[in-house]
């Protein structure tokens, strides 16, 4: 069923993640992609990820809904193993396998397993932070009022911004009511599962006309309501619900600025372990 | 043996996921044939799920569903032909209008029904007919059509499979009264002509006092009520408690026993009220 898709994977919640200010969040997740990205031994890496499990278990999102986010991934973390372990060229560390054109040495399973390891964790994390605990409008917010700058060079920022509102706000409402005309077309006796792609494809016109019909219909009437209460872009306009940074975004803020500094420092200080990357 | 009975059926939305929601808990409710029952209850009660299990559109997470006494899941994958013996007229159905003309709109239904084209255009005609659409029409496109001749050609559309089971998910909401009265009659004659079994989904307590023999009220995924017409609209207060209401007229009626006038009769209905009046004023009512 259409209604079983969760939409943008928001979870609702009260954490502390679910109530930093979203615009907070997104520079947190940059914060978080930098660091990540800058560690160079196994230490700290090992410091991330328990950092990472630290994040999900302060979202209070169950671990299974957060382990599920990997899943999809798995195909792309088999295919990081086998081209690390098989395609590399490097040539250091212990051989174990050699037929002709084809060495695996064990540096290389190492490298392969600290790839996973960083790719795993840039998803936890980004999705913690943002998709699991954010919702798609405070996002657009967000994104509005960070890109807020661009304004001044004639960027039209609110446009955009309001133009993926709108977009996200439908999104829900045009499932709903593709659902209602599937159903009232099914109740037609209409086939819609069965038979070849192409009679399926066919089979769908019955539903894809009313479904534009009333996406035209809606948009003139959004266009018109807008109209009527004064709505002309950005100028002179406020908002409702100000995005608001309390202390609390500060010291969000402050300590992933500790864990991106720890990492350099990891990196200088700890020289043992391998150097990756 | 009832028409159509839904025996202990339960149904969950989005079952496993945060946004996990009961619509229906145990719910058993059999539909008589030649009868038409009205089904009432507040927006989330569960009304439009019950409805939709009629004809096999949602699937029950728990319990049967009989259409003359045959389990209508028995073989899923023949689930259509169940859909046109119970027709369903879907809230707002003139969204559902798609097709080149208003014609072949109405015939949808029989041509995945898969009759000849001369049976389709003969039941075309008349279902049309039943519903008060001129013949000049079906030759329009359904987009050129006001929006209450929209609505008929949709029901029309339903009503073309001559279903033995009809379900109406508030036919008339959103007409002007005439245009309800209208629609509402239309569909009774078609009880009247062809001995369906009707089940009638309605806001209006009006609506409900005036066209059905039986009321169900619905309340949290569950019956709250059940009982002939007569027998709901006689305790009052069991409405008021559901958040529901009761006829407009009814209300003189109570508003008067309130003042120690006491009526007899159908007091739901104006004619039912109309006679109780005359009655108690001819009865020598010195008021």
């Amino acid at each position: 069923m259409i209604s079983d898709i969760t939409l943008g994977q928001y979870f609702p919640g009260t954490s502390c993640v679910h109530r930093l200010d979203p615009r907070f969040k997104i520079i947190l997740t940059i914060l978080f992609m930098v660091a990540l990205f800058s560690a160079r031994n196994i230490f700290v890496y090992a410091a991330l990820a328990l950092f990472t499990v630290l994040l999900v278990l302060a979202s209070r999102i169950s671990l299974r809904v957060v382990l599920r986010s990997i899943r999809p991934l798995l195909f792309i973390l088999i295919f990081t193993l086998i081209l690390h372990v098989l395609m590399s060229t490097r040539t250091d560390g212990r051989k174990l396998i050699e037929w002709k054109w084809l060495t695996v040495y064990d540096m290389d399973f190492y490298r392969a397993g600290v790839m996973i390891l960083r790719i795993v964790l840039l998803v936890l994390g980004t999705s913690v932070l943002l998709s699991y605990t954010t919702t798609p409008i405070s996002l657009t917010d967000a994104i509005e009022s960070l890109l807020k700058p661009l304004a001044a060079i004639r960027v039209p920022v609110h446009e955009f911004a309001m133009m993926m509102t709108i977009a996200l706000r439908f999104i829900p409402t045009m499932l709903e009511e593709t659902e209602k005309i599937m159903n009232a077309q099914k109740a037609r006796g209409a086939d819609l599962s069965s038979g070849n792609p192409f009679k399926k494809i066919r089979a769908l016109i019955p539903v894809l006309i009313p479904l534009i019909v009333s996406a035209f219909q809606r948009a003139l009437d959004l266009a018109t309501a807008m109209e009527c209460r004064c709505y002309r872009g950005s100028k002179g306009r406020t908002k409702l619900v100000k995005l608001r940074s309390t202390p609390a975004d500060g010291v969000a803020l402050l300590l992933f600025c500790a864990v991106l500094a720890g990492v350099y420092l990891g990196n200088y200080f700890i020289p043992i372990g391998i150097s990756v990357g | 043996m009832y028409k159509l009975e839904l025996k202990d059926v339960t149904h969950v939305y989005g079952a496993r996921t945060p946004f996990e929601r009961c619509a229906l808990r145990s719910v058993n409710i059999g539909f008589e044939t030649g009868i038409v029952t009205g089904l009432i209850g507040h927006t989330g009660s569960g009304k439009s799920t019950l409805v939709q299990m009629m004809n096999g559109l949602i699937r029950p997470t728990k319990g049967t569903v009989l259409l003359d006494g045959k389990d209508i899941w028995e073989k899923p994958k023949e689930i259509r032909s169940v859909r046109f013996r119970v027709g369903l007229v879907m809230q707002y159905p003139e969204y559902q209008l798609f097709d080149e003309t208003v014609g072949r709109d109405i015939g949808f239904a029989l041509r995945n029904k898969g009759c000849s084209e001369e049976t389709i255009k003969e039941k075309v005609t008349e279902a049309a007919e039943r519903v008060g659409l001129s013949p000049s029409l079906l030759s329009k496109s359904p987009f050129d059509l006001s929006g209450g001749q929209r609505r008929r050609a949709a029901i029309a559309g339903v009503l073309v499979m001559d279903p033995e089971v009809l379900v109406l998910d508030e036919p008339a909401a959103g007409l002007d009264p005439r245009g309800r009265a209208e629609i509402l009659g239309y569909l009774y004659r078609y009880r009247e002509t062809n001995g369906a079994t009707v089940i009638l989904v309605s806001h209006s307590m009006e609506d409900m006092a005036q066209y059905c023999d039986r009321v169900a009220v619905m309340r949290d995924g569950e019956i709250y009520a059940d009982g002939t017409t007569d027998e709901i609209f006689s305790d009052p207060d069991r409405l008021f408690d559901a958040g529901m209401d009761v006829p407009e007229v009814m209300k003189i009626a109570l508003e008067l026993k309130k003042r120690g006038i006491s009526l007899e009769g159908k007091l739901y209905t104006v004619e039912g009220m109309r006679d109780a009046v005359l009655h108690a004023l001819g009865k020598g009512g010195n008021r």
